[in-house]
């Protein structure tokens, strides 16, 4: 089983080392390294020496972090986890310093503002229908287990690790059964208010051209994966809930039925990735290459966003702009403005949600 | 799509460059009665301005009867009648119009570009074309 969890780890190594390696390329075409540059800066001889040695640099700290991960694993359980945290501090690493680099690049962006005289689209992503549905699953998840309760053994088992060996009991009782279906809704709830939340607090930079239609095609997507998150983890959280109700799954090797939940992960993880690969930050990737529009040619446009208010390139804070969310200068998706004190409840409710898993005992 | 669009760098308030633009739409009639605008919150953010900037050039032109407010639903273009012209407002137009000009011309613009330039607006204005 260690050869299991080798490969696992591995794989994640793996993954790590693909996203960091193609992050330059999946940015918007004027931020490099969260730097404003003109457009044919990164192309260029110098562009490429920085992302060269960025990318030896990551390559470096995963082998590094495969290595220590190998070790570790073998003198604690969970060692690997410090594997995969060197490797992710290495790549913060090489950002900062590539972002050094390219500094004395950046020029002004431009500072043109521009926004279409039509109103946004407001429904949820997918429509409340597919938004309630997660949680009318969970809500027939905790009546049926209601129904069966006497044939819910005394204690069960809820995690298990890679050898199949059980590392996490239960047992009957309201926090036991429902806490996790409790707490599901709780983070689907959060991760609808999210979707819902995220078109309409943060700033379109495209108004009009093929690059506002592809960003309108990358909010949805966005929108589209908030959603499947939250189905992913309805069945995952539905499936071990109902686990007990199968009998005793305590003997190795690891059951199939234990098995089903990691492999939907995994391959979520693997569509997501391709997903956000294929689009690029802001849909910038499914523009047509020769697509080059005055402006950009011009100015740069970047993402509208001053460079001095990005701390260290990834944290953005400008009190100025009134939006709550704002695209990442370096990876795909959505960051918060720290300026706005709605971040910062976020921020903390993000944070309580580990103490309220520990106070519902599925931390021991 | 229509856009709008404005320079922060702009020694004009931000609230009178969305104010004039919006109204140039109008005039233009690109923009009809019935329409929907973006609402306060929406404009400010994709603008990247504060929210009373885009609210008080609604107000201004809510004030010059373009559009009507309503709390929530952003503003909705009116069907405006224009009202008859004034001495007061011919002085007004000539002065800025007049202003502009010599702009432009200290600017390094050509004079016969500009006039030009004039030339075909006041053609695109007499025969009501729409761009």
């Amino acid at each position: 089983m260690i050869a299991l969890d080798l490969a696992l780890t591995g794989a994640v190594v793996l993954l790590l080392l693909f996203l960091g390696w193609r992050m330059p390329g999946l940015t918007r075409p004027e931020l490099f390294f969260a730097v404003t540059v003109p457009s044919s800066f990164p192309s260029g001889p110098e562009g490429k020496a920085i992302v060269r040695r960025y990318r030896s640099w990551i390559a470096v700290h995963a082998v590094l972090g495969l290595a220590l991960a190998v070790l570790a694993g073998r003198l604690w359980p969970g060692g690997a986890l410090a594997g995969l945290a060197w490797q992710s501090v290495g790549w913060f690493v090489a950002f900062l310093l590539a972002r050094r680099q390219a500094r004395p690049h950046a020029v002004a962006p431009t500072t043109l503002r521009e926004a279409a005289l039509t109103p946004r689209h407001q429904g949820s992503s997918g429509g409340w229908l597919l938004q309630l549905l997660p949680f009318a699953a969970l809500a027939a998840t905790g009546l049926y287990l209601q129904a069966r309760w006497t044939d819910l053994p005394p204690r069960f088992a809820v995690h298990w690790r890679l050898d199949g060996q059980i590392d996490r009991w239960s047992t009957r009782g309201f926090r036991g059964v429902f806490g996790p279906l409790v707490v599901a809704a709780a983070v689907v709830a959060s991760l609808a208010l999210l979707g819902w939340a995220m078109p309409r607090f943060s700033r379109r930079v495209r108004a009009s051209g093929p690059a506002a239609e592809a960003e309108r095609r990358f909010r949805r997507a966005v929108g589209g994966v908030l959603l499947a998150t939250e189905y992913l983890l309805v069945a995952v959280v539905a499936w071990t809930g109902l686990l007990p109700l199968a009998g005793d799954r305590r003997a190795p090797p690891l059951d199939r039925l234990v098995v089903v939940p990691l492999i939907a992960v995994a391959v979520f993880v693997c569509a997501i990735t391709w997903i956000l690969v294929r689009l690029g930050q802001g849909g910038s990737r499914l523009r047509r290459p020769k697509a080059v529009e005055p402006e950009a040619a011009a100015v740069p446009v970047g993402d509208r966003s001053s460079d001095d208010r990005w701390k260290a390139g990834v944290f953005y804070f400008d009190p100025a702009d009134p939006a709550l969310f704002a695209e990442k200068r370096f990876g795909v998706g959505y960051t918060l403005n720290l300026a706005r004190p709605v971040a910062w409840l976020i921020v903390a409710a993000v944070l309580l949600l580990p103490a309220l898993l520990w106070w519902l005992g599925l931390g021991k | 799509m229509l856009v709008l669009q404005i320079d922060l760098a702009s020694t004009v308030p931000a609230y009178e460059q969305i104010a004039s633009r919006l109204r140039a739409l109008l005039v233009d009639e690109k923009v009809v009665a019935g329409q929907q605008l973006p609402t306060v919150r929406e404009l400010a953010l994709d603008l990247g301005v504060h929210h009373n900037t885009v609210a008080e050039a609604y107000r201004q032109l809510a004030a010059e009867g373009w559009v009507d407010l309503r709390r929530g639903r952003g503003a909705t273009v009116l069907a405006r009648r224009l009202p008859a012209p004034t001495r007061k407002a011919h002085a007004r137009f000539t002065q800025a119009l007049e202003e502009l000009i010599a702009r432009g011309v200290a600017e390094g613009l050509p004079r016969g570009g500009v006039a030009a330039e004039l030339e075909q607006r006041a053609l695109k204005l007499r025969n009501g074309a729409r761009e």
